[in-house]
């Protein structure tokens, strides 16, 4: 049942540095509001703690989107739409825009932030493995400054991340992967529907290929650990690999397999999961033999 | 009524088409009555109203699959701030009835009580609290101590029928179970010549086993009642509901009072597909009214819905086949194992519907049909849209695919070789009536062949077989044929009444339960059509036990074909008396008048409009109101027919299956309204897909959902959908109004059937279980290496 309204409290500052303030102030009191689409679904079921809740949806500081010649940088509020509107990001961080599309569905993705899907750090996210693609920076902000740390590593365990009391994140910083520079992009969401649906596996992979070598190869990967997946064994498999190598979409598929820690759940099982994973790095493998 | 339909100017006597050009009003599309008022967050649904001082209701459900009530402490939840009214087994009678909305008496069993001392599935009720608002009500029930002795809970239907089963269903008032003793809520069995020896002469004899599991209607609106007594103490009862005239006459015979006492109001609904043919919500309210004098809501959650209101009884179905080497059917035999959950309801009649609906669409002169439906501890099963139909053309379209490969004939072929057609006699219908004998059925119209014409060219059949099969993602084609019925014959019956005002409008009262179907505008259409009038002439109301007469409801594809004919009726009637009055104010007589675009004309030119007319009955001529009203029942039961093609695309590397191209071709008569004909069509394919992929119900070991949300029960989404095409082929029954039949289940019969089909074809693997996962295709793949 939805929650009970007089036990919540919500206030809007109007600048980054109250908000800051306020939190500094009260360490742990204050949980950041963006869109809202994670929590207000659970406010709805009335599993939302009642407590205090700091709305940053309208602080400036953290919106918008800047590009650069070698980066795109996304504020904490930017929307999935946003972000599938966005003319840089389209041609040079297509995974993203993949992600943004297959995100809930329109109403979603027009009040859904790329700051929320990350500070909400589930399993099946479907950003974050493109994130981790692109080898993703953040910037965290608080009332004593901002911090940046690689996404990578990011989230340390089921719902858990390197983020403090006070801070938000401010931004997400990515370098620019242009085809003409020999970047592939490979993103697949494998679920029951195709739309308002949790992944049964949600893979990207990022590489670049020059030379019919393959380089900088980083993978993602949802609903298959307690956290986002950075693929580690299979990035070593496939870093330096040619491309044209017969036998590189087994040892991919194999170095998969080690990677995925999935279980059993209502979604899927284990065995499927690590399956589908292996063969979608064996796809991976194949879409850069295309490119080399 | 024969009378009727040899004059009707449109029959061309052999159930072909004819010719369209007088419709007026009916087989177009106008925009439907009550499209401006919903659009505009005016169509007031039962929540939208609030009595001052109203109650609010919440349940504590069972935890537990099968227990005994031992006690029930209340003594903390009566003092919590709030708390007007607890309800449970220890201060409400216990009165066996039925939840399912159905004719008197029900086919269902009695085996229901507003609250038992046993508890047989999660999320059966053990104890309701009325107070000031939800979370009152919610905190008390947080302090309610129960104890229970718990049983061993039975959770499949093999279980439920094996020897020494513990019974659930043992107290001594329930009625009308088959065999209380083996958990049997019912059994039937029909047979036409005789199987065994039609095996014996067949060339090819061919058995297979299929399983469809539980779904969920899934309405957007949940159940909901809201009940207050009027200013004459009656209990006034407005409910989301498809069935208002057996929800007064359950509800009197539960809360012991008269249906004179009742007045059952029927606002706009938010869906039912046939949960809400179900009287489930409208008692507890209604004891917290009785009890307290105060108004009273009980809304479920979606939670609740999915969990403690009714679902699909999920079928066994042994299909056994005797085919000759040129496709011939010899014999065909249907053996079903059904689960009805916790309670019985529709178990009978909708298990009768497996075997009648599905197993007369291919022309056998040997059948049998065997079934038994079982109780178990887990979700009640209960009326859904195609009721039954779905689970029978599950086992008869694939068996009939499944044959097809075996003879290495065209499917499309072996199909056109048995299927039944114009002028033939559906030999099952008197074996499998309504709970008893049934009555004999004639088809009169059939648009079968042409349906498959359409929809084999529009899928592109041909193509089929020429798929490249080496990649990873494969294609594949395949068809289903299908059929349903029009009301349940000798069964149903509707009563319609109009009366005409001084500006030539009418009020149309209908009991008919327009529950979002568009019942109102077809309604209104055909009663315009009748009588010369513009649809705007015509102000429907339904539905209030009150106000309007008589209707069973929306429920077995009857309102178009049952409530539209008591309408045309009603309307006939009125038109006569306008006619009357005219001959009447110009003393000629009245055959030599025509009365047509809202007036009566003579031949010499002069005219009356239906205004003058009504004006001068009102307040001058021969004093009187003209009005009349009309029943229909019938004991026919015309099938709309279909045929689904799709394509589909299965990935062999992820399991996905991605349906292309979907292709829907009905015969449902004359379209009354073509555009909501066609999204009947789309809503029940779109059902139909959710059936046959993504909707399942997971349970713990201990008999509890696990999905019970809309985040992980998945139903099938408007951006799931594939390319769609609804094609309507008309044909023209004689025994409907304006020619028509039904359309709005017919749909949700083809789906699961026409995935396991066309995934076939995709990638040679045949699944007998529905729904089909990635997990399961992937599975499938794997083990066929
Ligand atoms: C119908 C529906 C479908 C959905 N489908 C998908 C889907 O397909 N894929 C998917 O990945 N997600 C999906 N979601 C989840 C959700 O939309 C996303 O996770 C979204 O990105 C959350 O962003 P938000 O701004 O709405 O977060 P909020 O709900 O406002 O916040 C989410 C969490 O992040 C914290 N937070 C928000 N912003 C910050 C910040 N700047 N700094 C620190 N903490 C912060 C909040 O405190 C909270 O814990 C769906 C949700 C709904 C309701």
């Amino acid at each position: 049942m939805r929650a009970n309204v007089p036990q919540y409290d919500v206030v809007a500052p109007p600048t980054l540095a109250e908000a800051l303030a306020l939190m500094a102030r009260e360490p742990g009191v204050w949980t950041p509001l963006a869109g809202g689409t994670d929590l207000m679904v659970l406010f709805e079921a009335g599993k939302l703690p009642p407590g205090r809740y700091l709305s940053i949806w309208g602080l400036p500081e953290l919106a918008g989107i800047q590009v650069t010649a070698d980066a795109v940088t996304l504020g904490a509020l930017t929307t999935y739409g946003e972000i599938r509107a966005n003319a840089t990001v389209q041609a040079d961080l297509p995974m993203l825009v993949r992600a943004a599309r297959e995100t809930g569905a329109i109403a979603i993705q027009n009040r859904g932030t790329i700051g929320g899907n990350i500070a909400n750090a589930s399993p099946a996210a479907d950003s974050p493995p493109a994130l981790v693609a692109y080898d993703a920076a953040l910037t965290l902000i608080s009332a004593a400054g901002t911090r940046t740390t690689a996404f990578r590593g990011f989230h340390t365990g089921y719902k858990r991340m390197d983020l403090r009391p006070g801070e938000l994140v401010q931004s997400v910083r990515v370098l620019r992967r242009p085809a003409a520079d020999g970047w592939v992009h490979f993103y697949k969401k494998v679920g029951t529907r195709a739309f308002q649906a949790i992944s049964k596996v949600g893979f990207a992979g990022c590489a670049q290929v020059v030379d019919g070598v393959a380089r900088e190869v980083r993978i993602g990967l949802a609903s298959v650990a307690p956290t986002v997946l950075v693929a580690a064994h299979t990035e070593a498999a496939l870093e330096g690999a040619r491309v044209a190598d017969p036998g590189l979409e087994a040892r991919a598929a194999q170095a998969m397999v080690r990677d995925v820690t999935a279980i059993d759940d209502i979604r899927s099982t284990a065995r499927y999961r690590s399956q589908v994973a292996a063969n979608l790095a064996a796809a991976f493998v194949r879409a850069l033999r295309e490119r080399g | 009524m024969a009378d009727e339909t040899t004059a009707n100017p449109w029959d061309t006597g052999d159930g072909s088409m004819p010719e369209y050009d007088r419709f007026n009003v009916v087989n177009k599309s106008p925009r439907r009555v009550d499209a401006l008022k919903l659009a505009l967050g005016k169509g007031t649904f039962t929540d939208d109203e609030v009595p001052a001082g109203m109650l609010h209701v919440k349940m504590l459900w069972s935890p537990h699959a099968h227990a005994r009530i031992v006690s029930i402490d209340t003594s903390e939840a009566e003092k919590m701030p709030g708390v007007q009214c607890i309800l449970h087994c220890n201060n409400v009678s216990r009165v066996p009835h039925t939840t399912a909305g159905q004719g008197f008496p029900e086919p269902s069993p009695w085996d229901a009580l507003c609250f038992d001392d046993k508890v047989r599935f999660v999320g059966d009720r053990v104890c309701a609290v009325a107070a000031e608002t939800e979370a009152d009500a919610l905190r008390a029930i947080a302090t309610i101590k129960v104890e229970y002795e718990v049983l061993p809970a039975i959770l499949t239907v093999e279980d439920a029928v094996a020897p020494g089963a513990v019974q659930i269903h043992e107290h001594p008032e329930p009625t009308g179970i088959s065999k209380p003793e083996q958990n049997l809520a019912c059994t039937l069995d029909a047979s036409v010549g005789d199987v065994e020896a039609g095996f014996a002469a067949s060339d090819l004899v061919i058995e297979r086993t299929y399983r469809i599991g539980y779904a969920q209607q899934s309405p957007i609106e949940p159940h909901i009642a809201i009940t207050w007594l009027d200013e004459d103490d009656r209990l006034t009862v407005r409910v989301a509901t498809q069935v208002p005239f057996h929800s007064r006459r359950i509800l009197a015979q539960v809360l012991e009072i008269p249906v004179a006492r009742i007045r059952v109001i029927k606002p706009r609904i938010g869906g039912g597909f046939g949960v809400k043919q179900e009287v489930l919500v409208e008692d507890v309210p209604a004891l917290v009214t009785l009890r307290t004098g105060r108004p009273a809501r009980w809304c479920l959650t979606r939670e609740e819905e999915l969990v403690s209101a009714r679902t699909r009884h999920p079928s066994k179905l042994t299909m056994k086949a005797g085919v000759m080497k040129d496709g011939t059917l010899q014999a065909l035999s249907m053996e079903v194992l059904g689960n009805s959950g916790a309670y019985g309801a529709h178990a009978l009649t909708v298990v009768s519907c497996t075997g009648g609906k599905a197993l007369p669409l291919y022309k056998a002169p040997n059948y049998r049909f065997d079934a038994r439906v079982a109780y178990t501890n887990l979700p009640v099963g209960g009326a859904f849209r195609g009721y039954g139909a779905p689970q029978g053309f599950y086992g008869v379209e694939i068996l009939m695919d499944e044959i097809a490969h075996e003879l290495g004939i065209d499917p499309i072929a072996l199909r056109e070789k048995n299927m039944i057609g114009s002028g033939d006699d559906n030999p099952l219908a008197v074996a499998l009536g309504e709970g008893g004998e049934g009555f004999p059925q004639r088809i009169r119209s059939c648009g079968l062949p042409e349906c498959i014409t359409i929809g084999r060219e529009a899928i592109g059949w041909e193509r089929r077989g020429s798929f490249d099969k080496t990649g990873t993602k494969r294609r594949g084609i395949g068809m289903v044929a299908l059929m349903q019925g029009s009301g349940i014959p000798g069964v149903d019956m509707a009563s319609a009444f109009l009366k005409l005002n001084d500006d030539g409008s009418l009020n149309l009262l209908v009991g008919a339960t327009d529950i979002g179907t568009g019942s109102d505008t077809i309604l209104s259409q055909i009663a315009a059509e009748e009588l010369g009038v513009q649809l705007e002439d015509i102000i429907i109301y339904s539905a209030d036990t009150d106000l309007t007469p008589f209707d069973t409801g929306a429920y077995a594809s009857s309102t178009t074909y049952i409530s539209g004919q008591s309408v045309k009726k009603a309307a006939a009637g009125v038109k006569r008396q306008i006619i009357a009055a005219a001959a009447e104010i110009w003393k000629c007589e009245a055959d030599e008048l025509v009365a047509a675009d809202k007036a009566v004309r003579h031949p010499d030119g002069r005219a009356l409009s239906y205004g003058d007319i009504c004006r001068s009955t009102l307040y001058h001529h021969n004093q009187h109101q003209i009005m009349d009203h009309a029943s229909h029942m019938s004991y026919e039961c015309p099938p709309p027919f279909a045929a689904h093609f799709c394509e589909v695309e299965v990935d062999v590397e992820t399991g996905e299956i991605k349906v292309l191209d979907y292709v829907a071709a009905v015969d449902c008569g004359v379209a009354i309204h073509p555009t909501a004909a066609e999204g009947q069509t789309e809503g029940g394919v779109q059902m139909g897909l959710g059936y046959a992929l993504t909707e399942r119900y997971c349970f713990d070991e201990k008999g509890a959902m696990q999905n019970a949300s809309f985040a992980d029960y998945k139903i099938f989404s408007a951006l799931d959908m594939p390319d769609m095409k609804a094609v309507l082929v008309p044909t023209y029954e004689p025994t409907g109004p304006f020619g028509a039949k039904s359309v709005s289940e017919i749909p949700i019969n083809g789906p699961a059937p026409l995935l396991s089909n066309a995934i076939f074809d995709a990638i040679g693997v045949r699944f007998r279980e529905a729904p089909i996962t990635p997990e399961m295709i992937w599975r499938a793949l794997r083990e066929r290496g």
